[in-house]
């Protein structure tokens, strides 16, 4: 179903506004001027500026029909305009209780549109290609060591495309960057994909052309599609451009044509445990040369099924292209299997569990939120009893009376939902800026139809849980008796049992929100102050990436990074400078397997792994990691034979004696001489580097400059602020390169405090939800006790007047409402355990059953509990004696 | 002939008599038409638009009338509209009175 016909839908619903007549006669035209009105805005706030208009205009049409049609429904009509003008007059009359009831209700149904937009938009919305539910991912598997997901080699990709007849289409691609040239030179994301992804995916350029199938030729080698948004930025929206030449790494490239703003490629998929998300820049067409077959498995592959195949048959013929291959490339693909997975099922996997805790945590609100405006509707229906009464006593119906009370709580449903629907697009729009849960660009989160009809189904739902109750309490049928009775307007006993049930739901619901809160705080303290294994402060990183023509050979590489320290690390205020393969917090797998002298090799499908990094002398002062014995690897072991330092994890699993003296390790395979070991001369301690929340997997540091490469990262410490120190590295690699750009620049201190985003944007969440509900329970508490006092001044009085001390009064007072509390409480308590269960997964250090939070969500509401009864408490006993007896 | 000033012709049921001056338009039609015409300044929604289509044919203004032949032809039925000679009567005086209007004010502060 397209948007367009959704909106129609939608439309049309609301033409039902129109009396019937009119409806039939223009009613499938107004529709259809509507959604070319709609379909004509690109943008969201065009959208809504339409629906805003469509709406008014159709809410003032009616009112004009209908007053100049007859109206055969006119009765219905009369009473519900009567009582939906008695309720407005009413909620005017009374402006603080209707701000506070709108307001409370605005935040709950705000809270929770905001919530499930982004629930909507990372598990429900479909990806931006035609017929997504056709796109797949195309992954080789290990199968011998049980890996799942790898990376397609380049033959091997050519020969299932060119074989398989389940997939209609089939296309690589690969992320890279170049430098676009000018006065600053600028490097730019590139993905190299194959021409044929665009026809793939359904989506054709905005201005110009995408690549096509005949742009696979060495001759299309150099030809760009540009991203929508570095269009904008980049060329300044032009569309001379189009058709320019623009300079890439230093050679002439054709821009070819713009992708549309809403192009989103690559979509987000997990690979190890990071996503592939960086929205590339520019586009580059992979072109496909006469190689040798290597088993470089370095190619992402995504692919469409054929018309009428499906992902099994897919995956059966996959798994015999595969075997297949296997005969006749035993060496390479012998145990290689291959596999699709469904694009959308991928995409969504990673944040499920965060965002259904925040969903569950966010209803929990609303229901705190629906209870207290259900007190403030219980009590003012009190004041009214008289006036129902009177209804009841001329001839209302039961059914009458509730229809009218259940008018206004939905008037005041509609102007919360109304309310709540701001609340939810300003918060949508601050959260999508922020993106603290780190979610990719393609699920930029917007107030789509599905969340506008979830914020209809949860008002509808809300009023019924705030209004029915009191509507059904204050229409009961001893109101005749209450007339006759006159003076005392009195709280029945199943009214106190009600707002009872109101006051312990709110306590149970804030402890449950408060245990949820303690637990991700602490959970998020444990992350911050787990050590991390180096020194984070005082260190600069950037990135530097060498292009081709250039630095065309591994020896220019060389020379460049040895220049390059040396430059750095005769700047002032600069303690010691490295380079490496990979940093921790970025993330960059590059493991491999391998052996340990004196070890036998492993098993068949038990391989182990070991995390390699190419590093240079200086890498462990520079990083501020802590040598536990032998040393750090210097400029002669990069010339001599094989060395290397492991890190703690890498010993332990190996040498947990600690006897680490003349061991030596090898890769891949048992070497056949000598100088194909790695001898080990020292072990540090561990550094977190795939996250703070992640154990070091054991992880070897070799010589960089045995291997130099075009591309690695450059560590910088200071001696005191590092940020002092971005200026004059820069100035250093100008002097050394002025067209290379310093990419990725960043503080250690930053990487780290943006790895926690996400922990740190739940606890923050979970801890507002816990104030909010903290406060609402205790106002609520406050409320069914100051009430309760007010209906036994009578008895207080007495009981004073016959001696009784004062504090003992209140102690009888206070008793119920500490009862109520604790049973909220206990119910707390008990619902929080399955509940930290299901969220044990968001926590790092921290037990699901964790005493301290309970501990400290138990006393909070316990203190929370008892100055709410109190109070009151202390208040009616206060109250002169005399003034107390004569009391009604 | 009635006077224009019964006619309680608004601005909006203005511009939609000049849509449709020079050949009939169905609903859409005049919404464009109108939108490009006032620069963007006046945008008819549809409920504004047909109300307003309707009490004009109710005055006797437009009528419906047959799609021109070079219209193009889709799913959907069209409605597509015509002044008839009262509308066009209608029309010409509310645009003399617009200009005696302007006349006036010329004259006056020799603007």
């Amino acid at each position: 179903m397209t948007s367009r016909s959704r909106a129609g839908i939608l439309y049309r619903l609301l033409l039902r506004l129109q009396p019937r007549p009119f409806r039939q006669k223009y009613g499938a035209e107004m529709e259809r001027a509507f959604v070319q009105l709609l379909g004509r805005e690109r943008t969201f706030r065009g959208a809504a500026a339409v629906w805003l208009g469509g709406i008014t205009d159709l809410l003032r049409s009616a009112v004009v029909e209908r007053r100049a049609s007859p109206c055969r429904k006119g009765h219905l009509m009369d009473t519900l305009r009567t009582d939906l003008r008695q309720a407005l007059r009413g909620f005017a009359a009374m402006p603080g209780f209707t701000l506070a009831a709108v307001l409370t209700i605005a935040l709950g149904i705000g809270a929770n549109s905001a919530i499930f937009s982004l629930v909507s938009a990372a598990m429900l919305r479909p990806l931006p290609y035609a017929n997504p539910e056709g796109v797949v991912m195309l992954w080789q598997t290990f199968d011998r060591f049980d890996i799942d997901e790898v990376p397609w080699t380049l033959h091997d990709y050519l020969d299932v495309r060119e074989r398989s007849t389940q997939l209609s289409h089939a296309a690589l691609f690969r992320s890279g960057s170049r430098v676009l040239a000018g006065t600053e030179p600028r490097r730019l994301q590139a993905a190299t994909v194959s021409p044929v992804l665009f026809d793939l995916l359904g989506v054709p350029a905005l201005h110009g052309r995408a690549f096509i199938a005949e742009d696979e030729q060495p001759a299309s080698a150099d030809r760009i599609v540009l991203s929508h948004a570095t269009w904008q930025q980049v060329f300044g929206g032009r569309l001379d451009v189009i058709g320019s030449t623009v300079t890439l790494d230093g050679r002439p490239h054709d821009v070819l044509g713009v992708m549309p703003p809403t192009f989103r490629f690559p979509p987000p998929v997990t690979y190890g445990d990071v996503m592939l998300k960086m929205q590339p820049d520019i586009f580059l067409p992979f072109v496909v040369r006469p190689e040798p077959r290597e088993g470089n498995h370095s190619h992402f592959a995504i692919g469409r099924l054929a018309p009428g195949a499906t992902l099994d048959s897919a995956n059966a013929e996959l798994a015999a292209i595969a075997a297949a291959l296997g005969g006749e490339h035993p060496t390479l693909n012998d145990g290689v299997g291959a596999r699709a997975v469904s694009l959308q099922g991928q995409s969504v996997a990673t944040f499920r569990t965060a965002l259904i805790i925040l969903l569950g945590a966010v209803a929990c609100v609303l229901l705190v939120a629906c209870t207290s405006v259900a007190n403030l509707l219980m009590a003012r229906a009190m004041g009214r009893k008289r006036e129902l009464a009177l209804r009841a006593a001329v001839g209302a119906s039961r059914r009458r009376l509730v229809t009218q009370l259940l008018i206004e709580s939905g008037t005041l449903g509609v102007a919360g939902g109304i309310a709540g629907l701001l609340i939810a697009a300003w918060v949508v729009r601050i959260v999508g800026q922020l993106n603290p849960l780190d979610l990719p660009d393609i699920y930029a989160a917007a107030l789509d139809w599905r969340v506008l009809a979830f914020t209809l189904g949860v008002t509808f739902a809300a009023v019924l849980l705030f209004g029915l109750a009191p509507a059904l309490q204050a229409s009961r049928p001893d109101l005749l008796a209450t007339l006759r009775s006159g003076a005392r307007i009195a709280g029945s006993r199943g009214e106190r049992r009600v707002k009872n049930v109101l006051a312990v739901t709110q306590v149970a619901v804030a402890v449950l929100l408060l245990v949820l809160a303690s637990l991700t705080v602490r959970s998020l303290n444990a992350l911050w102050t787990v050590d991390a294994g180096f020194d984070v402060e005082s260190l600069l990183t950037f990135n530097v990436t060498l292009p081709d023509d250039r630095y065309p050979s591994a020896e220019s590489h060389g020379i460049f990074t040895d220049r390059l320290m040396r430059e750095l690390e005769g700047l002032p205020a600069v303690q010691s400078v490295a380079a490496s393969s990979m940093l921790p917090f970025v993330f960059d797998k590059n493991s491999t397997n391998y052996f340990v002298e004196g070890e036998p090799p492993p098993a068949e499908g038990q391989a182990q792994f070991v995390d390699r990094t190419l590093v240079t002398e200086h890498y462990f002062d520079a990083i501020g990691a802590e040598l536990l014995w032998g040393r750090a690897m210097t400029p002669a072991d990069a010339r001599a034979g094989r060395v290397g330092v492991v890190n703690e994890a890498f010993a332990r699993r190996h040498w947990p004696n600690g006897d680490w003296e003349g061991r030596r390790m090898a890769f891949e395979e048992v070497p056949a001489d000598d100088a194909g070991w790695v001898r080990i001369i020292g072990v540090i301690r561990d550094i977190r580097s795939a996250g703070l929340g992640l154990d070091a997997e054991p992880t070897i540091y070799l010589p960089l400059m045995r291997a130099p490469r075009s591309g690695f990262f450059v560590l910088v410490r200071g001696a005191m602020d590092a940020g002092a120190l971005i200026a004059p590295t820069r100035a250093a690699l100008s002097r050394i390169d002025p067209g290379l750009p310093m990419d990725d620049v960043e503080l250690m201190a930053t990487r780290k405090a943006d790895s926690v985003r996400k922990p740190r944007f739940t606890a923050w969440l979970l801890g507002a939800f816990g104030v909010v509900a903290l406060i609402i329970a205790a106002t609520g508490l406050y409320g069914v006790m100051s009430y309760d006092a007010g209906q036994r001044t009578r008895e207080i009085g007495i009981r004073i007047a016959l001696g009784a001390r004062p504090s003992s009064v209140r102690s009888l007072i206070t008793r119920r409402g500490l009862g109520l509390t604790i049973t909220g409480l206990l119910a707390g308590l008990a619902a929080s355990i399955p509940a930290s269960r299901a969220a044990e997964s968001l926590l790092f250090g921290v037990r699901a059953t964790d005493l301290l939070a309970f501990g400290f969500a138990g006393l909070t509401l316990l203190a929370t509990g008892w100055l709410a009864t109190w109070l009151p408490a202390r208040r009616a006993t206060r109250v002169d004696p005399m003034i107390a007896l004569r009391s009604e | 002939m009635r006077d224009s000033d019964d006619l309680d012709l608004t601005p909006q049921r203005f511009q939609i008599l000049l849509s449709l001056a020079d050949q009939p338009r169905h609903g859409y039609g005049v919404m464009t038409d109108v939108l490009e015409r006032t620069g963007g300044r006046m945008k008819l929604w549809p409920g504004m638009l047909y109300g307003s289509l309707k009490r004009l044919a109710e005055a006797g203004l437009v009528e419906e009338s047959q799609a021109p032949a070079d219209a193009p032809r889709d799913r959907m039925e069209r409605r597509f509209y015509q002044l008839t000679p009262l509308g066009r009567d209608a029309l010409e005086a509310e645009a003399d009175r617009m200009a005696a209007y302007v006349a006036a004010a010329r004259a006056r502060s020799a603007v």
